[in-house]
């Protein structure tokens, strides 16, 4: 064994391997570049890039599996976040729902300067089939009293019958035997709109006791007419389906399609004060 | 015979002996003959150098990315002394010398050992290999075991004398040890690649020994 670390050959290559470690080491610590490595370098480094490549395509792939925690757990926190976005987007459609619904009411407030309203959210509805009851989510809680006027930014909905602490119960116009002083806006005709079971499905009312001699016509705005104390002047009723003259009375029998649409109410406004003296 | 075998007269370098190897081995041995000693001898270069530019290659990028027990595996200490064990040590201790200085200029080292740890490696390897030791898995075990061991040595005098306050403990188990485990893990990479791609140069153990 000796004899081969006492050859030539052996002496050689240990000379070659000490060159090799210590002209590259100082051109390092000189801040040289050494022109044998420059070269082996400079020649393997496309080749190099290839297998980086490769590397990061296996890299990737392979992810699947030696990551598989860290991507669950990604996953899993990519999952809240997806959650937590999704509840900011349906509160800002919420909140735009709102604001859209909100400014229908400016007009009204704009006209009508002395009323006070609050909001309130449709929660329940009569489930029978023999009236149109609206239950809202305020009470006596939030000073909501009975016989208060309920709108939408279409018209009047209706009035407050009972109160709860935090509920009320809304009677609709189109309930059977409700009533409700108006008046033809075209014509100044007055009248009183009735709600009637027959019509009350239809989301519809009967105008009674115009003159005679109206000149009412379908599409015509009937409005409230303020008498009664319950609803203010000029909120939108609803406007005149059909009018049709009884030969024997030779009166109209006048049909009213209400403003408000009792199938997709939400959000109601009930009118905590208003001054009847406006006109 | 030298008019039967053409171009392998004398000046090509080949000797009486190796032609009637030539009669005696088959076919096989034919097709290497025939492209001449030189030949032959540099067609082994031109593999081994391949051998060593891809596990360099496959080192410093795809093992680099990965880092299989936290560090990454040194083929090139593995490949040097399966090339040595085939190809004597002679040829490993060359071959040791290249491995270490591609390694080390790929690799971006500021410091360079590998050359004093490669070379006799392959030198030390290729005389076991030879004239000591049987060629068989569990000498190829053994050997890249103990080279791996003193490459423990080679990373922990790199790391204590360029990396500032760092301690021996956390080199040697941060770095040193994983370095080791992964080597040795993956270390019948090369022997398997060398032994493939050296294979129609191998000869037998008794002409290794008598050359």
């Amino acid at each position: 064994m000796k004899q081969f670390f006492r050859s030539k050959f052996f002496y050689i290559v240990t000379v070659i391997a000490l060159i090799l470690c210590i002209v590259p080491t100082v051109f390092h610590a000189i801040g040289a570049t050494f022109l044998l490595e420059d070269a082996v370098a400079g020649l393997l480094t496309p080749m190099q890039k290839i297998f980086s490549y490769t590397a990061e395509a296996m890299d990737g792939f392979a992810a699947y599996f030696y990551k598989f925690d860290e991507l669950v757990e990604e996953n899993n926190a990519l999952r809240e976040q997806v959650a937590e976005l999704q509840t900011q987007i349906y509160d800002s459609t919420e909140r735009e729902e709102m604001y859209a619904w909100m400014a229908g009411f400016l007009e009204m407030k704009r006209v009508h300067t002395d009323f006070n309203m609050l909001a309130a959210t449709v929660t329940g509805r009569e489930s029978g089939n023999y009236s149109k009851l609206l239950t809202l989510d305020v009470g006596s809680g939030a000073d909501v009293e009975a016989n208060m006027p309920v709108v939408t930014s279409e018209g009047i909905v209706g009035r407050i019958r009972e109160v709860g602490h935090s509920w009320s119960r809304v009677e609709t116009l189109v309930e059977t035997d409700s009533a409700i002083g108006a008046y033809v806006e075209r014509t100044g005709d007055t009248g009183v709109c009735r709600g009637s079971f027959e019509l009350a499905a239809d989301g519809l009312l009967r105008l009674e006791y115009l003159p005679a001699d109206s000149d009412v016509r379908e599409g015509d705005r009937i409005l409230s007419s303020g008498n009664g104390s319950v609803y203010p002047r000029g909120l939108i009723i609803g406007y005149v389906q059909s009018v049709e003259i009884n030969p024997y009375t030779r009166g109209a029998s006048v049909t009213v399609r209400c403003a408000a649409d009792y199938s997709d109410l939400s959000r109601v406004m009930i009118l905590t004060s208003f001054d009847l003296s406006v006109e | 015979m030298k008019q039967k075998t053409g171009a392998f007269d004398k000046g090509a370098g080949i000797s009486e002996r190796e032609i009637d190897l030539v009669k005696t081995k088959g076919e096989s041995l034919g097709k290497r003959i025939r492209m001449g000693i030189d030949g032959e001898k540099i067609l082994k270069a031109v593999v081994a150098a391949s051998l060593l530019i891809f596990f360099a290659l496959l080192q410093t990028t795809i093992f680099a990315r990965f880092r299989p027990f936290g560090a990454v595996p040194d083929l090139m200490l593995p490949l040097v002394i399966a090339v040595a064990m085939t190809e004597r040590e002679k040829f490993g201790a060359i071959f040791g010398l290249f491995a270490a200085f591609v390694i080390e200029a790929l690799g971006g080292a500021t410091v360079f050992v590998l050359p004093l740890l490669y070379m006799p490696a392959g030198y030390i390897c290729g005389i076991l290999a030879v004239h000591y030791f049987r060629d068989t898995f569990l000498v190829r075990a053994l050997f890249t075991a103990a080279a791996c061991a003193a490459h423990i040595f080679f990373t922990l005098f790199v790391l204590l004398s360029t990396v500032g306050g760092i301690g021996f403990g956390p080199a040697l188990t941060k770095a040193a040890f994983p370095e080791f485990l992964s080597s040795l893990v993956f270390s019948p990479l090369p022997h398997l690649a060398a032994y493939m791609a050296l294979k129609l140069f191998h000869r037998p153990r008794e002409e290794k020994v008598s050359e």
